[in-house]
Order: C-alpha cells, then structure tokens, then sequence
C-alpha cells in the first residue's frame, strides 16, 4: 500500500518528467532505460518516473475502456428496447438491419470489454475499441446533421441525446484507445501492479471523469446556443411575467 | 524534487480542492432549486377540438373518421398524439411514448406522424405494438383537428374531451392524462414564436 507521500512524490514526478520530456531534458537512452518502471517502483527525475506515469495512464485507460465498453454493452442488452428505439429513429441503417444490429452493437461491445481484459498485451482490442469509438461518433454527428433530438442510448439511459457531447467523450475514450494500443506489448494484466492499488485507482477515477465531463461541456454548449436564441429568452420572458 | 515544483504542486492540488467544493456547492444548490421546480404541465392552447366536446362531434373527413374510429373505443380512455417528422423534439417524445403506454394500459395510445413518409415509417417502427401510429404524409389528419403545433396531445375520456395540450415530455403527457394543463397557452406561443403564430 503507498503511503500519501509516495503518491504525492509520484505525481510531482510524473508532472516534473513531463515538463523534461517536453522541454526535451530527458535523453532517448534514459528513457528507454527504464522500461518496466511501472513493476520496480524506482523514482528518479527523468526516465523511470516518465515510464513509470506513461504506463500507469495507459494501465488506468485500459481499465476505464473495459469499464465503459461492458457498462455500455451490458446497458444495450437490458434496456434493448430503447435502443432499438433510437436505431429505427435515427435513420442510420435501414429498418430490415435493425434487429441483427440492436445486438451485434452490444455483442461487439463486450466482446472489445474482454478482449482488452483477457489479452491485455494484443492491440486487436484496443484496435477494435478504436474502430467502435470511432463508428459511434460519425453515427452522432450524422443524427446531429440532421437536428433530430433523438435520444443516445448509449448507457441505456434515454437521457442524453446524440450531440456534440457524445462526439467529445468518444474523442477523448479513442485517445485512450489508442495509448492502449501503443503500450500493448508491455501492458500488465488487469489484476496485476497490485502494490499500486492507491494510485492506479486515483488516475482511472481521473480517466473516467475526463470523458464524462468533456460530454457534459460539449452538451451545455451546444444546448447553449439553443439558449441564446431569441426565441427562448422571448419565451422565457414571457414564462416569468406569467 | 525542486522546492519550485513542490509549491506548484500543492497550490494546484488548492485550486483543484476548491473548484471541487465549488463544483458540489453548485450542484446542491441546482438541485435545491429543481426540487421547487413545479410540475411540468402541458401547455392548453385554444387550437384543436374544444375541450368538452366529442370526439364523435368532430367535424373530419371521412377518410380520417375512420382511421380514428377504428382505433377508439367510445367509452375508453384515449390519447391521441400529434407528432411531426419535422420537429425535434418529436423524435425523443416518441421514444417516451412507449413507456407511457406501457405504465397506463387502461389508455389507447394512437400517435398521428405528420411529414414525408420515409421518417414517418421511423416513427412507426420505433413506437411499439402498445400503441396505434397513423402515418400523416398529407397533414390532413393534423389539420382535420385544427392542430399546428406539434407536438400536441389530446386526452379523451368515454369519447369527451378532457384537455389537450402541447406536451413534451412522459411527465406532461400523465398530467394530461390526469386533466391538468397549464392555461394561457397561447400567449406564451405568441411571446416564443415572435407573435408569427
């Protein structure tokens, strides 16, 4: 278990070798060095540290990309209905794939939740993560085109709709998807780098929040516009003398 | 570790410690004024059919008469909806209407989808079994009732109607359901619409 120091010390590590990597202080052989960091738990300025917070957000990436491709899979298959709903209202496919796509999409997603659970080391999941993530977001942008609020679904819930936000989010989870990809052959298994439990959990409650708040910007702005139309503050006026 | 970086380090972490009380401080008073928030009503305008009058009193064509007429039993409850393929709200409305059909069983659901006729067979595909959807293609069912706002529901009890209203969201269409609406609709359309309506 890490005391609040060594975690403390491992930030200011990761943010000091940052600014070395940018600033190009770290040489190429210090860095490929210090391979493994992750597992050794040495410290030092440059090198391992840099390694060491590279590895740690692509183990926390992995894990938050299992994490939303089963909760989302898993959300598809018991709320099926309401995807099915927003499949047939969104126009993206004709009416006759809807059935065999309201579970392949769910089926596809869980099938990438294992893959990069059980073959952490293989880029053909975070691969397929990628080319999901990135199918989701030309489907929103296309039902955006079109002005039609048609609800997401992409959680199950019917809540939020297909917007800028949800473009976001996938922009930010492709990102993950592709440092996984990169880091593949020396990920550690889901389960392992059991003495950094403290800190592995730190960055994917980070990793997990930047996407969710990302979408929740990107909606507010867009559904902002839709505020500061004339129209709306008339009305709102007007619902207020009332 | 350089002294400079530990400064930076802690007064970052104050800042993020900060924006986060901020965060929940607003959050807890968001949610504090949602709870004051009144029911959402649907909105009653003077457009459609008279609230009390028949359903059977209602001049419509023939055509549309019997559309409706097979779908409606006289002495049951029953919603009609009026939706548009042009309106974007329609879109989610529809989605919601499947779970108010299937909470109220003891109404007929029938949805009336106005526009071109390859959207108006989204509708229909995504509006389930528990629910009746008239494709529209022409309008002539929506402006048979006098209706121009969409989307608009009508509420009618053993064949009377009971309210009618513009109603957005699964919430608006159970008030209408219980006969609350929000008069002084048409002001309001006035005000948000710029009085070109």
């Amino acid at each position: 278990m890490l005391s609040s120091e060594s975690v403390l010390t491992s930030f200011v590590n990761g943010i000091t070798v940052a600014a070395d990597l940018t600033l190009g202080r770290c040489s190429d052989t210090r860095t490929r060095s210090a391979a493994n960091g992750l597992s050794d738990g040495r410290l030092s300025v440059c090198g391992e540290s840099g390694v060491l917070g590279v590895s740690l957000a692509a183990h926390a990436a992995q894990v938050v990309l299992i994490v939303v491709f089963a909760v989302a899979g898993g959300a598809k298959i018991v709320f099926a209905s309401r995807f099915r709903e927003t499949l047939y209202l969104s126009g993206l496919l004709p009416a006759r794939l809807v059935p065999t796509v309201r579970w392949l999409v769910p089926i596809v997603e869980v099938s990438v939740a294992i893959l990069l659970a059980v073959a952490p080391r293989q880029t053909f999941g975070p691969g397929l993560a990628a080319i999901a993530l990135t199918s989701f977001s030309v489907a929103a942008w296309r039902v955006r085109r079109t002005s039609a609020s048609v609800p997401c679904a992409c959680f199950g819930s019917s809540e939020s709709r297909f917007d800028v936000g949800v473009i976001a989010r996938n922009a930010i989870l492709l990102c993950y998807a592709i440092l996984v990809a990169l880091r593949a052959r020396d990920a550690p298994g889901v389960l392992d780098d059991a003495g950094r439990p403290l800190l592995l959990l730190l960055t994917v409650a980070l990793l997990t929040a930047l996407p969710a708040l990302a979408k929740s910007a990107a909606s507010s702005w867009d559904a902002a516009g839709e505020l500061a139309d004339d129209a709306v503050v008339r009305h709102s006026r007007a619902l207020a003398r009332g | 570790m350089s002294g400079g970086w530990t400064v930076a380090f802690a007064l970052l972490t104050l800042v993020t410690l900060s924006l986060c009380v901020c965060v929940l401080a607003l959050a807890r008073y968001v949610a504090s004024l949602a709870t004051r928030l009144p029911e959402p009503l649907p909105l009653e305008l003077t457009q459609g059919p008279e609230v009390g009058s028949y359903l059977a009193d209602q001049l419509l064509p023939e055509s549309v008469q019997a559309r409706v007429s097979e779908r409606v039993s006289p002495t049951a409850r029953t919603l009609i909806v009026f939706l548009s393929t042009s309106c974007s709200s329609c879109y989610r409305l529809a989605t919601e209407l499947n779970r108010f059909a299937r909470d109220a069983r003891d109404t007929s659901v029938i949805v009336a989808v106005a526009g071109d006729e390859e959207r108006g067979r989204r509708f229909e595909n995504a509006i389930d079994h528990r629910s009746s959807v008239l494709l529209d293609v022409d309008g002539r069912m929506t402006r048979s009732f006098g209706i121009s706002t969409v989307p608009f529901a009508i509420f009618y009890e053993d064949g009377l109607l009971k309210a009618k209203g513009v109603a957005n969201t699964r919430a608006m269409l159970e008030n209408l359901a219980g006969g609350f609406t929000r008069k002084g609709g048409d002001e309001l359309l006035a005000a948000f619409t710029g009085g070109s309506s």
